[in-house]
């Protein structure tokens, strides 16, 4: 009899300590994130997504050990990309960096425990397991766009871009739209060379600008070769551009995805903790400039010759933005020459 | 607005920017026109050019020197089309799917080199790139100088290897017998001469040169190479070729009517004329398109192109 109860008393206890195990089990401790690139890791848009990643890493969300694997180049069998990280098991959140949607909308359904992000234009809210987030810059491009127009001497401000697309015309409506607020004469060239990397034609599409008299250039292809050539004044986006190119880039609007990674890992932190399912918004997750966003970053070869009262309406440009006293308007339409 | 196209400079930089554009496209056309004259398709072109930048890239960043960046980009080019003469020639394996498997390879291994090479660095370095070479008075003659005599030395050799080639395939005895292998190979055999060794020395070439204009992009354009950078640039090349009905002038021609569309369409965008350039960009195909329609049958095509010559 005493036996029995002893094995009872046994038996309770370490059916206890089980539970209070597996209770401490339900809060991991480790996230594995599969970075999904739309490009190669030297495109500026895949820098700063690692880069971003990195101090994400380096911060430990939640104290979480969060381990990331990439894989490059992944656009037209997106869906093999994502339905191959996913059949692994190891994956808690497969991160897209680019439009993804319809290979996401596909795999979602037959790995719910699975986290799926998207990002920027061409993707739809979809819910469940699949997050969307959405980088704008357009804040960091307007006070650019303001530089442009005070340092133009030829009053043509333009642009060389990739695709219209919303993620890109939010910076350059932003940034045309600061160049006009100062200097109503500014006219606005854009040129768009229709790969998301080709810095060659980019180049071709920067000295055709300069020939129809532009004289500060958004290069939002990441390409510089021309500018430094000529030594005219360019704009960078994504990273700090002037690395590359120390003569001619005026500033960048870099692109911080911290505040975006560190939302899809909170809602990843919920879900688990809590045994919740996965829940989506299905409209964008987007930061502004006061959430950390991104900034303005002076080039080094500009920043001992930037006029005195272009480095302060500068400031207190980046002041009155941050502070919610200035807002920028986010305007995705399509942008059209002068 | 579309006065501000005709102004001198912009018509000049139109030019030259046509000419620099040109200059990938003809060096990996005028290789293949080689290749294709001795009856092999090599399909693998984008996937040479690739190859080409990237080892143009690695060996100019390594040894500073971008001269060496050439030499790398010409042997890998022969390497690489050495290895798709040996499968299609000696082992006659199917000459268009090699082709492709040819570029799946070069898109393959010039990410998986890139990484290895720059392991664990956050950024890749950036290369110089050659300087104009303006050529004395001649580079001072109005808007002929600055768009014919004041481009980089490869453009310069991308447009002589036009009168080159074509006095080698029509002025000469080992040109006359490289065509006979695209042409009735069995009247070389029946001579005695190797069809197999013509046909190995057209397809390095039209590598090397495959190389070359991928070189091009990194050594003489962008500071840095990037995966997939040619971004179809092969595939142009061999499109001039068809378009340029397997001849050295009109294939020069098409190279030059494709690259001024393009050069035009980033102007006209440029100044902000409101015509669709998107238009612009699909001219090329469809000139291409109309050329053969026109022409029906072959269009000029070697007679044996794409056959593997077998004994009977």
């Amino acid at each position: 009899m005493p036996g029995k109860f002893t094995t009872a008393l046994f038996g309770g206890l370490s059916a206890l300590v089980l539970m209070a195990a597996a209770a401490q089990a339900e809060n991991p401790t480790k996230v594995k994130i599969a970075g999904v690139l739309s490009a190669g890791k030297e495109a500026p848009w895949e820098t700063s997504f690692i880069n971003s990643m990195n101090r994400v890493i380096a911060a430990r969300p939640h104290g979480l050990d969060v381990e990331v694997e990439y894989t490059e180049n992944v656009y037209d069998n997106a869906e093999q990309v994502f339905r191959t990280y996913a059949e692994t098991g190891e994956y808690d959140i497969i991160f897209g960096d680019t439009a993804y949607a319809d290979a996401i909308e596909k795999v979602k359904g037959d790995f719910p425990n699975i986290m799926f992000v998207m990002s920027g234009s061409g993707n739809r809210g979809l819910g469940d397991n699949a997050y969307w987030v959405f980088v704008h810059a357009h804040e960091p491009a307007f006070v650019m766009g303001e530089m442009a127009g005070k340092l133009t001497k030829s009053n043509v401000v333009g642009a060389v871009s990739t695709y219209p697309a919303e993620d890109t015309n939010d910076q350059l409506n932003a940034f045309f739209a600061g160049a006009k607020s100062v200097n109503p004469n500014v006219k606005q060239k854009i040129t768009y060379i229709q790969s998301w990397y080709d810095p060659t034609k980019a180049n071709e599409a920067t000295s055709a600008q300069i020939a129809a008299g532009a004289d500060m250039i958004y290069q939002m292809s990441g390409t510089f070769e021309v500018c430094e050539q000529k030594e005219i004044g360019c704009f960078g986006n994504y990273v700090d551009m002037s690395a590359f190119a120390p003569k001619s880039v005026v500033a960048s609007a870099t692109v911080n995805w911290d505040p975006q990674i560190d939302w899809v890992i909170d809602q990843w932190w919920n879900a688990k903790t809590t045994g919740a399912k996965f829940d989506a918004p299905k409209d964008p997750k987007w930061f502004t400039w006061k959430e950390g966003s991104g900034d303005v970053v002076v080039g080094q070869g500009w920043a001992a010759k930037l006029p005195e009262d272009v480095k302060k309406m500068m400031d207190d440009s980046i002041a009155a933005i941050k502070s919610g006293a200035k807002q920028v308007e986010l305007d995705l339409s399509e942008v059209k020459s002068d | 607005m579309l006065a501000d196209l005709f102004q001198t400079t912009v018509i000049v930089s139109l030019l030259a920017a046509t000419v620099r554009i040109a200059t990938p496209l003809l060096l990996a056309a005028i290789g293949e026109l080689v290749a294709e004259r001795s009856g092999v398709y090599n399909m693998g072109l984008e996937g040479t050019m690739l190859m080409g930048a990237l080892t143009a890239y690695l060996a100019a960043d390594a040894s500073g020197s971008l001269w060496v960046g050439v030499f790398a980009a010409l042997t890998t080019g022969a390497l690489m089309s050495l290895l798709f003469a040996f499968l299609v020639i000696t082992l006659q394996v199917e000459q268009i799917v090699t082709g492709l498997a040819m570029n799946l390879l070069g898109s393959g291994l010039s990410v998986y080199w890139l990484r290895a090479a720059f392991k664990g660095q956050s950024q890749i370095p950036a290369t110089p790139i050659f300087d104009n070479v303006p050529i004395p008075f001649l580079s001072e003659l109005p808007v002929i100088g600055p768009v014919l005599f004041d481009q980089k030395a490869l453009t310069y050799l991308a447009l002589l290897s036009v009168p080159a080639v074509w006095w080698f395939l029509y002025r000469t005895r080992p040109g006359l017998d490289l065509r006979c292998a695209g042409e009735n190979p069995r009247a070389l055999d029946i001579k005695g001469l190797s069809i197999a060794a013509r046909q190995y020395g057209a397809v390095v070439f039209g590598g090397a040169m495959a190389a070359l204009g991928g070189a091009f992009l990194t050594v003489a354009s962008a500071s840095r190479f990037a995966p997939e950078m040619t971004n179809g640039r092969g595939w142009l090349a061999i499109v001039i070729v068809i378009a340029g009905m397997w001849r050295p002038v009109p294939i020069l021609v098409a190279t030059l009517v494709f690259s001024f569309l393009d050069a035009l369409q980033l102007q006209i965008q440029g100044i902000g004329i409101a015509i669709p350039y998107q238009l612009m960009l699909a001219l090329p195909y469809v000139v291409a398109i109309l050329a053969l329609a026109v022409r029906r049958r072959h269009a000029g095509a070697p007679a044996m192109l794409g056959v593997s010559y077998r004994r009977e």
